[in-house]
């Protein structure tokens, strides 16, 4: 019995078969959202259609065991609008695979997680010296200090009188939104929930977009400097679960990839731009594969910030993470997005640490190797494999130890001044400096 | 007056900075040229103490330009206005030529082959006894020694051309009244409160293609001055040693542990080199200093020493390079502050920058952008030209070893060129690479094994040791060496 992944590749791989190959133009293979597999073939002008489905269920019937899902479409020289249309939209939706040829080609339907395997979306504007970057933070699990990092920046920067804007697009376990409350005490009200659920259905323009963030100007944190304008996830209430249940992310992928004046995350962003021209936007990403992560990794962010620890778990989700922003990229033949990576949480512990960072760089470097960089002699890449040591580029991680302090804090107002200095600040600098900003 | 400069002024700054001159050697270079060129460090000033006997630096850090600069009072005023200790006046101080490979006063390396071929170091000290007889009765000392040396040695030590082994006969047959008379001169100028330093440099020209009598040369050396040190107060020696000879040296044992701990090493840090760039670009020519106008750093005028800089941290250089280079090392601030990456990108395997490296690196961006116009005014090396000009430096710098330190390593770049080997590589697959029939060389290796050799690279930082047991280069040797980057993703197209 095969398992999906096998049955899929060996499917693809039957379609090569000489026989098929002498009866068809070009050939793909449609897989559904349950994960069975259809076949469509443009046949050449002499073959027979029927010997043509006969040969394609012979042959890539078993090759898909139980996810065959026997159906072929021949495509025939005279068809009917209607049907040509149909071809037609499907060959344009499918992808060569490999890339590089015209012959076969793979559709696949998916329920979710587009943003993660579908095509790069755009920014919401480009990044030029005046124009505030979208910073995405994002991490593979949780707890390693993906948003206390996010905070800092955006401590920073405030302090250092620039405006931050920080969103929570973390909803299924808000965070951020709560650490920088409007009123000590107060819970935050809408936010990036609510507003995916009213845009798509609110009349052009009426939306008022101070409805959806707040202001946090808690002196103990911010001391003298600008205030935080914070987008939480939503307003937590009792409503929450059922806000969240309606949320479309094959909605939010489509129109960030497509329409972008359609597009929710799109407008949401530069609403938020229009109104306070903040420096910086900071993005707290959900972890793991969430839909909203991969959109955030897919080019609504400018710059992400991968969070890693030095664990063979993290590295798994750490390194697809890589491969989206890189390796998919490169092999559609498009530039890389920017990232950099931190390894978080390293052990003070002088004998541990060294290990530890050895051990994560040169994983770093090896992951950026096979899912990012392009090959050394390439002349059409923005990245080709880099000297290891070669500190701008984007394996080389940036350190941030364990800090017991950090760890265990009840507010933000008791560890801002911590998130200020040494490592902190020095990474809120790091980060900055990569999208050419300053403290 | 400060001339305002326009893009059309470009193209001669950038001849101006193709010719800073990092290819010519110290020793050659014209005295107001050289004194404007060169940047006096602290390390320099540690290096006058009379209590420091050893100066450690690779080649290019800087060794042989100290050494001339001490022969000029300029240069030597300089030194010694940052040295945080009392020095010895320079005017009560001389400097003597202890070994130089420049010049014909000391014999051809292949002399002093022959004559080591069957001596120990405790002979080899003898000689270095005679030897620093002889630059004493070549100098101002010479009356005093006039009318005590015995016969035989002052024939030996005369005559401008010198005969070791007759040099060596005559101070084997003499050593107590040569150690008298050095132990009068001693007294002499204490009595009189002065100095005499003796330096002794290109110590690897002694016997560069022979490893063994190298360190036979070399332990004799540091033998006796570990023995007599201590004896004289006022005779001080000077002993510049490339770092990777001071690693061996040490391995001889306790007579170099005597000294060692007086030693100071000439290490460049971010602030060194970036003025010493600054020294050099705008004492090269007028224009490129109201070219540079604000954001020179903070310096000022000194007589033959030209323009000095005084700034004294890093940040005082930024915009000063963020000038010529730009600020970024590419169209967006992704790709790396030009700041940092600049040396970043020279390092050695060890974590070294060379002084010039970075001269080298600006010179070659420079030709390169004459060639190839790229950047816009005003800034002057695009960085394209930048990364270009790394591996312009990477096979100066091989080139540069091949002829003038390690000419066996000739033998090993055209083994690994025919090989095209790519970088990360397993250790125990270099070691094999590194194997090769040295037998009947000229110019052999001090270690012929593939691990012992791969050892000596590492330590001259060409290679490094990354986690796994794998081997790897930095970008300053990847070109010369001929290697390539494994890894990466191809296009498509």
């Amino acid at each position: 019995m095969k398992h999906f992944i096998q049955a899929r590749q060996d499917a693809l791989d039957a379609l090569s078969n000489a026989e098929i190959t002498a009866l068809t133009e070009k050939v793909c293979l449609i897989v559904d959202l349950q994960g069975k597999t259809w076949v469509l073939a443009k046949r050449t002008a002499h073959a027979s259609t029927d010997v043509l489905r006969g040969k394609v269920t012979e042959i890539v019937g078993p090759a898909a065991d139980m996810f065959w899902g026997n159906k072929v479409w021949v495509e025939e020289p005279n068809l009917s609008l209607a049907n040509k249309n149909l071809y037609e939209t499907a060959w344009k939706e499918a992808h060569p695979e490999p890339l590089g040829q015209e012959r076969k080609f793979i559709l696949d339907r998916r329920l979710s997680k587009d943003a993660w395997l579908g095509t790069p979306v755009e920014n919401p504007w480009p990044l030029i010296e005046q124009t505030p970057p979208v910073i995405s933070f994002y991490s593979f699990k949780g707890g390693v200090g993906r948003t206390t990092a996010l905070l800092a920046v955006a401590i920073n920067l405030a302090r250092a009188g620039k405006s931050a804007v920080v969103i929570d697009f973390d909803l299924e376990a808000p965070g951020v939104g709560s650490s920088l409350q409007p009123i000590q005490g107060v819970t935050p009200g809408l936010g990036v929930l609510e507003f995916l659920l009213d845009f798509p259905v609110a009349p052009a323009g009426s939306l008022d977009i101070g409805e959806f963030y707040h202001q946090c100007d808690d002196r103990k944190i911010i001391k003298d400097g600008e205030p935080i304008y914070v987008v939480p996830s939503g307003e937590v209430d009792k409503w929450y679960l059922e806000k969240l249940a309606r949320v479309n992310y094959e909605y939010l992928y489509q129109t960030a990839g497509t329409d972008t004046s359609s597009s929710p995350l799109h407008a949401l962003l530069k609403l938020l731009r229009g109104k306070l021209n903040p420096d910086v936007f900071l993005v707290d990403s959900r972890a793991g594969f969430h839909d909203l992560g991969g959109l955030s990794l897919s080019g609504i962010a400018h710059f992400q910030v991968l969070f890693g620890l030095d664990s063979l778990q993290s590295w798994d989700g750490i390194s697809l993470a890589v491969a989206h922003l890189g390796k998919d990229m490169v092999q559609s033949d498009k530039v890389q997005r920017d990232c950099a990576i931190v390894h978080s949480m390293v052990s003070p512990n002088a004998s541990i640490r060294e290990k530890q960072l050895q051990r994560f760089k040169e994983k770093a470097f090896q992951v950026f190797c096979d899912n990012y960089y392009d090959s050394a002699d390439s002349t059409a890449g923005e990245w080709p494999v880099p000297d290891p040591e070669s500190a701008e580029s984007p394996h080389f991680p940036f350190v941030l130890t364990w800090n017991e302090q950090v760890r265990n804090y009840l507010s933000v107002g008791d560890i801002a001044d911590v998130l200020c200095t040494d490592e902190y600040r020095a990474l809120s600098k790091f980060i900055l400096e990569k999208v050419g900003k300053s403290l | 007056m400060t001339r305002i400069l326009t893009k059309n002024d470009a193209p001669r700054l950038l001849e101006e900075i193709s010719q800073m001159g990092s290819s010519g050697s110290a020793e050659a270079e014209p005295q107001h040229m050289f004194l404007r060129r060169f940047l006096p460090l602290r390390e320099h000033a540690r290096a006058l103490d009379p209590d420091v006997i050893l100066v450690i630096g690779d080649r290019g850090a800087g060794k042989t330009e100290l050494f001339r600069a001490i022969q000029l009072p300029p240069g030597l005023q300089s030194i010694q206005a940052l040295s945080t200790r009392t020095l010895p006046d320079p005017g009560r101080s001389s400097w003597l030529v202890g070994y130089s490979s420049s010049g014909t006063d000391f014999p051809a390396e292949l002399v002093f082959r022959q004559f080591s071929a069957d001596k120990n170091p405790t002979d080899l000290q003898s000689l270095w006894l005679g030897l620093l007889i002889r630059c004493l009765s070549r100098s101002n000392r010479r009356e005093l020694l006039a009318h005590t040396l015995p016969e035989t040695v002052r024939a030996s030590v005369e005559p401008p051309q010198l005969k070791l082994e007759q040099l060596y006969h005559a101070i084997t047959q003499n050593l107590e009244p040569c150690f008298g008379l050095l132990d009068q001169i001693d007294a002499q100028l204490a009595g009189s409160e002065q100095w005499v330093f003796i330096s002794y440099d290109e110590l690897d020209r002694v016997s560069a293609g022979d490893w063994s009598q190298l360190q036979t040369i070399l332990r004799g050396l540091v033998q006796f001055w570990s023995s007599y040190v201590r004896r004289w107060k006022r005779l001080r020696p000077k002993i510049f040693l490339r770092k990777d000879l001071f690693n061996r040296v040490a391995l001889f044992g306790p007579d170099v542990s005597k000294i060692a701990a007086q030693r100071v090493e000439l290490v460049w840090s971010t602030r060194n080199l970036y003025a010493l760039l600054a020294k050099r670009l705008i004492n090269q020519n007028d224009m490129l200093r109201d070219y540079f106008g604000a954001v020179m750093p903070e310096g000022d005028d000194r007589g033959e020493l030209g323009w000095f800089p005084t700034a004294e941290s890093d940040e005082d250089y930024r915009k000063f390079v963020e000038r010529i280079c730009g600020k970024f090392m590419g169209a967006a601030a992704h790709k790396g502050l030009a700041f940092t990456w600049i040396l970043n990108h020279l390092q050695d395997g060890n974590g070294r920058v060379l002084p010039r490296s970075i001269v080298r690196l600006f010179e070659k961006a420079a030709d390169i952008e004459l060639t190839n116009r790229r950047a816009g005014w005003p800034t002057l090396l695009h960085h394209t030209s930048m990364r270009a000009a790394v591996d312009g430096v990477s096979e100066s710098r091989v080139q540069e070893i091949e002829n003038e330190e390690f000419p066996w390593i000739r033998r090993i770049r055209e083994k690994l060129q025919s090989l095209h080997p790519q970088v990360p590589i397993d250790r125990r697959d270099i070691e094999q690479m590194l194997v090769l029939d040295w037998q009947g060389s000229t110019n052999k290796p001090p270690e012929t094994s593939g691990h012992a050799l791969l050892q000596l690279l590492m330590e001259l930082g060409i290679f490094y040791l990354r986690g796994a047991g794998r081997v790897d280069v930095r970008d300053l040797y990847l070109k010369g060496f001929g290697l390539k980057r494994k890894g990466g993703i191809a296009r498509p197209f």
